[in-house]
């Protein structure tokens, strides 16, 4: 039975963010060890607990973004980029209500904000509050502020060891509680992990990377404004993935530079020697992808991410949906299933602006000779004489072509967020079990 | 939708560390500090000072 739950992909999700709970709350429950600080009221401790909660939340912040494969399997990347977002919001708040709420009940500590006058521990707490504040601002509106990604990823890793390190050292210097013995051994640790994490990722990783080159062998142009790079090992061996994955790519810099990003691998997922990934250009970095040349040094984090079907190995059959770029997974996911002779039905719903636009076009109906599948092709813009779906993937073009006996297949989709949010709407309504809906939002910067 | 789980998951997150951030302020000012280490030695908060 303790088997069977600790292989349940809910159970899990449930530890980890029971496990989430318990770490945020931990620097509190070791406060009570200690003797209470006397004369402060209700709203002081308050405040202080709101204080310490928010530091935790913004330490524990290192360890979501870490990509740690462990809590990464549990969810897949893009929900525990999601989580990563709302939680910060939420420190935010807890770290700008800490000191508000002092100021209400103590009208005289409104002075330490006089940065000039005010003791270090108040001046570290207001910087703090400012780069927290700086990367709230440069994340939410970041395309408006027209800010591109790989200085923003750059500064939003500065200013997040800013917040956290100046946010530890006010604690400290406040002392009140961190002068506890226990309390100064946790947050110590806290810190440690944290600093490590940084360390590692940025640094340790990207060194280990530089010990297994990629060089690209050849850059190939897809329908649809989409390039094929195809990378080959140097040196080592490569890696295979399970279909349907991504990795994290450094084109021509060393990875050092943390000028990385993320694309899903288009190739057979047995296919160590030669990794392809199919890139759309639209974007700073992938509409130079076109321009790069054979031989160019490149460096690969990964594999990560949960979108594949490899993990389910007992369906009866696959519903793949796809939107534009989103058929990249989708594609290695087919091409494996070729090569391992997978002989389960798939059917591949695949919406694109127009019958010109179909990425992989040929090679997918080259596949139909291979494999058990089924594309239906859904245009936006089609032309006179076309015959199949236009529009969108909606319920009704999603009624009329997935089985009938819904729970008997998985369903990957993969698109825009919009059709995403639709498709997944329109899957609940036709009764296809949660369980069994799979997605991956592409956009993750 | 799944946003929409996730926004609720992350609503109730925040509302357990709300909830027990006042407990925390709660217990620590629900009596004096002298009250406080005797009641834990006793196990009795009735006996008074």
């Amino acid at each position: 039975m303790r088997r069977l739950l600790m292989h349940s992909p809910i159970t899990v999700a449930f530890l980890w963010i029971v496990a989430y709970l318990l770490l945020t709350l931990l620097p509190l429950f070791v406060l009570l060890l200690h003797p209470v600080p006397s004369g402060r009221g209700f709203w002081t401790e308050f405040s202080v607990a709101l204080g310490f909660i928010g530091l935790a939340m913004m330490a524990l912040q290192f360890v979501l973004t870490a990509r740690v494969n462990r809590i990464e399997s549990s969810y897949g990347i893009d929900i525990l980029l999601q989580f990563h977002r709302y939680t910060s919001l939420v420190a935010f708040f807890m770290v700008l209500a800490h000191p508000v709420i002092l100021f209400i009940v103590q009208p005289e500590t409104i002075q330490l904000l006089n940065f000039f006058e005010a003791p270090w521990r108040a001046r570290m707490a207001v910087l703090a509050t400012l780069a927290f504040l700086a990367m709230v601002i440069t994340t939410i509106w970041r395309k408006q502020l027209k800010i591109p990604y790989e200085p923003w990823r750059a500064s939003h890793t500065i200013l997040a060891v800013l917040a956290v390190g100046l946010g530890f050292g006010h604690a400290i210097g406040v002392g009140n509680y961190l002068g506890l013995f226990w309390k100064a051994v946790l947050w110590s640790s806290i810190m440690l992990v944290s600093l490590w994490l940084i360390i590692y990722v940025r640094l340790v990783k990207p060194w280990l990377m530089t010990k297994k080159p990629y060089v690209v062998e050849e850059v190939i142009s897809q329908r649809g404004d989409v390039w094929t790079l195809a990378l080959r090992p140097l040196g080592h061996g490569g890696f295979t993935f399970q279909p349907g994955q991504f990795a994290w790519l450094t084109l021509n810099i060393t990875p050092l530079s943390m000028r990385e990003h993320p694309f899903s691998m288009s190739s057979s997922g047995d296919r160590a020697d030669r990794l392809e990934f199919g890139i759309k250009a639209n974007g700073d970095f992938t509409s130079r992808i076109k321009d790069v040349q054979p031989g160019t040094r490149a460096y690969l984090d990964g594999p990560y991410g949960v979108f594949t079907t490899e993990r389910y190995w007992d369906s009866a059959g696959f519903v793949l949906i796809a939107g534009g770029i989103g058929i990249t997974p989708i594609f290695s996911i087919l091409l494996t299933a070729v090569e391992r002779n997978d002989d389960r039905p798939f059917l591949l719903i695949y919406a694109a602006s127009s019958w010109e636009d179909i990425t992989y076009r040929e090679e997918l109906e080259a596949l139909k000779e291979a494999l058990d599948l089924a594309i239906v092709y859904v245009l936006r813009k089609a032309h006179d004489d076309w015959e199949g779906e236009t529009g969108y993937v909606d319920q009704a073009v999603l009624e009329k072509h997935i089985p009938r006996h819904r729970g008997s297949r998985h369903y990957f989709v993969c698109a825009a967020p919009v059709m995403m949010d639709a498709v997944e709407r329109a899957l609940f309504e036709l009764e296809v079990p949660v369980t069994n809906v799979h997605m991956e939002h592409f956009d993750l910067a | 939708m799944r946003y929409n789980i996730m926004v609720q998951l992350v609503a109730g997150i925040t509302l357990i560390l709300l909830g027990t951030a006042a407990l925390f302020a709660w217990i620590q000012t629900r009596t004096e500090p002298v009250d406080l280490r005797r009641d834990t030695v006793s196990s009795h908060s009735h006996d008074g000072h």
